[in-house]
């Protein structure tokens, strides 16, 4: 085995978490190795130079590993989860839309506000200088002074360009008397930090190999590398191992990983790990790590790793308007709102959701549904369908905070191993009584939102294949999470683990609650101020005793 | 002089050119190149079984309610090769979309028009609330009956 010269900091994982990781780390002064099992996806490799982009959506380039079957990808088995990754350098940064919404204040306090769900150890106000921080480094377009949000400082870049489509959008919630806001976005409206802005090619379904959006195999790792991060792709964990029985304060020494060039395994050494394999990937090697002293898995001997998955509660329509809005062109990100963000009980259920509303993009996109999931009539009633529909249609998502309930996990499965011979990734994941009831709730305001524009077409869907709610799963929550108590959580509020003092989780997995957004924001802002508190020389103190009390 | 295509990849191409029989200023998916597209994508699973070409929507109406699955998977690999082609992207363009062929590397770049106009597009509404993490009151879930 082959063994290179000791770091300072190992960071496993080289997406979104990954990167603000090692970047703000190597910056520090520290020294940074960051393995990823993927390698380097090439812009040109990206389908949106060619005719068949839509089509590529569905097979090669598709977010779902399992349809995908990349080699850089490890299997995801269950049938109740379209679980959507990528990869690769950069990780699902490849591929995502960059939507950019912060979480609400209330949303680190569900404890309190109705116990289905646990408050976070941290409070908005801990990590707001942080998303603005990180805001800036990522480079987001957006506008300030939302009522519906706590004060910020002005974004980076100005608001995405509104286009009809937008404006559209923008009169149907006011006349429901509705909250809007210009959706704050991931991508550039205007030259930043060497980067050419968003040219509103429509594609962003399949990412953005102009780096207009925060591809960050693009945008934050050159100069990650700059700053001296050692980047191994092609290099799959196989295990963090820790030190014996007795020594060390049952330290994490290090990682042993495949080099998929070679297939030789090669171990290295660190003083700090830091896991950052996503919702999925972190607690899956957090379990492959079991050893003697961790039969359970690193960090699980409350049996919490795995547990606690959450997706977001998910319903969506595609609604089609009189005016021309050609909505195959511009960023996709159009309005947020955050009318119904707020739990209110009246409603039947706690937690609340909000609006993403999108351009829907290019023809064969509309022709096959995509959004809305109903395709356009085939025979002769076909083109004239298509005729009226294209261009004339956005897209509304209500998207909720799911409860995260300990039988929604992800496990190691017993039957399917990746090329490499490691376990597959197993999910199960099943919404909650709450959660059914919300999704109910926001098809009916999708309607009221449709009737707002005079739509004169509507498709809804749930998601819900054969009686099973199949969720579009691109957020992969919960499954390793912050918390205050040792026995109900996996990581402090530093995200240093509470049984092996110098592991760190620090990814989507960390998250107690999901909020109703999209999580790379806040994802970013959580590893910045990770990577600050161990720059400041964290994880040096002892674990923590957990037991096995909270096993479900 | 080309070979006829086997009677399966025959069947294939008369399903599809039944669900795309051109109108509306669209050309027939059969008066396009997508044919051979669709046959190179087609995995077996995506063909429904077929005694015989549908050359009639009775006919594909029937296959579409034996086989379900694979006849969704048929129309939607039928739609995206027909909307990939040039004359289609003609037709669509003939509807007044400028639509490019493919995303890049034109885009669609925003006109003064398109544009964030403060003036004009900031909302002006006084709506939205958010309660600070602190002031976070406790709700009795007791009568919503959720377990």
């Amino acid at each position: 085995m082959r063994t290179p010269d000791h770091t300072d900091i190992l960071v496993i994982g080289a997406g979104a978490s990954g990167v603000v990781n090692s970047l703000a780390l190597a910056e520090a002064g520290l020294r940074v190795v960051c393995l990823d099992q993927g390698g380097w996806t090439d812009p040109a490799q990206h389908p949106h130079h060619g005719t068949d982009f839509v089509h590529r959506r569905s097979t090669d380039w598709s977010p779902e590993p399992a349809i995908r079957q990349g080699p850089d990808d490890y299997p995801v088995q269950g049938g109740q989860s379209h679980a959507l990754m990528w990869n690769a350098v950069g990780g699902s940064t490849n591929v995502y839309a960059a939507l950019w919404p912060r979480f609400r204040p209330s949303d680190f306090r569900k404890g309190r506000e109705h116990g289905l769900a646990p408050d976070w150890p941290i409070a908005y106000a801990d990590l707001a200088p942080f998303y603005d921080e990180a805001d800036h480094l990522v480079g987001v377009s957006g506008l300030a002074g939302d009522p519906g949000m706590p004060p910020r400082p002005a974004y980076p870049c100005p608001p995405m360009p509104m286009r009809d489509s937008g404006r559209a959008i923008a009169r149907g919630f006011d006349r429901l008397g509705w909250h809007w806001w210009p959706m704050p976005v991931g991508t550039i409206s205007q030259p930043y930090d060497g980067r050419a802005p968003c040219n509103g090619c429509g594609n962003c379904a399949s990412g953005c190999p102009r780096g207009s959006m925060a591809k960050m195999s693009v945008t934050l790792w050159p100069r990650a590398l700059a700053a001296g991060v050692q980047l191994r792709p092609g290099a799959r964990v196989e295990h963090i191992e820790t030190a014996p029985a007795g020594r060390d304060n049952g330290r994490a020494t290090g990682a042993v990983y495949i080099d998929r060039t070679t297939g030789t395994r090669v171990r290295q050494t660190a003083d700090i790990v830091i896991v950052a394999g996503n919702g999925v990937g972190s607690p899956r090697l957090l379990l492959m790590s079991a050893n003697a002293q961790h039969p359970r898995g690193l960090a699980n001997a409350n049996d919490v790793v795995g547990r606690y998955l959450m997706h977001h509660t998910l319903v969506a329509a595609e609604i089609w308007v009189n005016d021309p809005i050609r909505s195959y062109m511009g960023n996709s990100g159009a309005v947020i709102s955050s009318q119904f963000a707020e739990t209110d009980p009246a409603r039947g259920f706690v937690n609340g959701f909000n609006f993403n509303v999108i351009r829907t993009g290019p023809a064969g996109a509309a022709a096959i549904g995509a959004f809305g999931q109903r395709p356009a009539p085939w025979g002769a009633a076909h083109h004239a369908h298509f005729a009226r529909h294209f261009g004339h249609s956005f897209g509304a998502y209500a998207i909720g905070d799911d409860i995260p309930q300990p039988t929604n996990r992800v496990t190691l499965s017993d039957t399917h191993r990746d090329s490499d011979g490691l376990p597959a990734a197993h999910l199960h994941y099943q919404p909650h009584e709450n959660d059914r009831r919300m999704m109910r709730f926001g098809l009916q305001r999708l309607r009221d939102l449709a009737q707002s524009v005079d739509a004169f077409d509507i498709a809804t869907t749930d998601y819900i294949e054969n009686g099973v709610y199949r969720t579009p799963a691109w957020h992969l929550l919960g499954t390793c999470r912050m918390g205050a108590d040792p026995e109900t959580s996996t990581v402090d509020k530093w995200h240093r683990t509470w049984e092996v003092p110098n592991l760190y989780i620090c990814d989507a997995s960390s998250f107690a609650t999901g909020g109703v957004v999209n999580p790379t924001s806040t994802v970013t802002a959580l590893a910045l101020r990770c990577a600050r508190n161990i720059a400041a020389g964290a994880g040096k103190a002892p674990a923590v005793k957990v037991t096995a009390r909270h096993a479900a | 002089m080309a070979e006829p295509a086997p009677p399966d990849d025959q069947a294939a191409l008369t399903l599809a050119a039944t669900l795309l029989p051109g109108g509306a200023g669209f050309p027939a998916f059969a008066a396009t190149p997508a044919g051979p597209l669709l046959l190179q994508r087609l995995r077996p699973q995506d063909r429904p079984p077929m005694n015989a070409a549908p050359a009639i929507p009775e006919a594909a109406a029937e296959i579409e309610a034996q086989h379900p699955a694979a006849f969704a998977e048929f129309r939607k690999q039928a739609y995206l090769a027909y909307y990939e082609q040039p004359q289609v992207i003609a037709a669509i363009r003939a509807l007044g979309h400028p639509y490019n062929e493919t995303p890049l590397p034109d885009g669609y770049p925003a006109t003064p028009a398109d544009i964030f106009d403060p003036a004009r597009d900031a909302p002006r509404h006084p709506r939205g609330r958010w309660i600070d993490t602190d002031d976070v009151q406790k709700i009795d879930v007791a009568a919503l009956n959720l377990e």
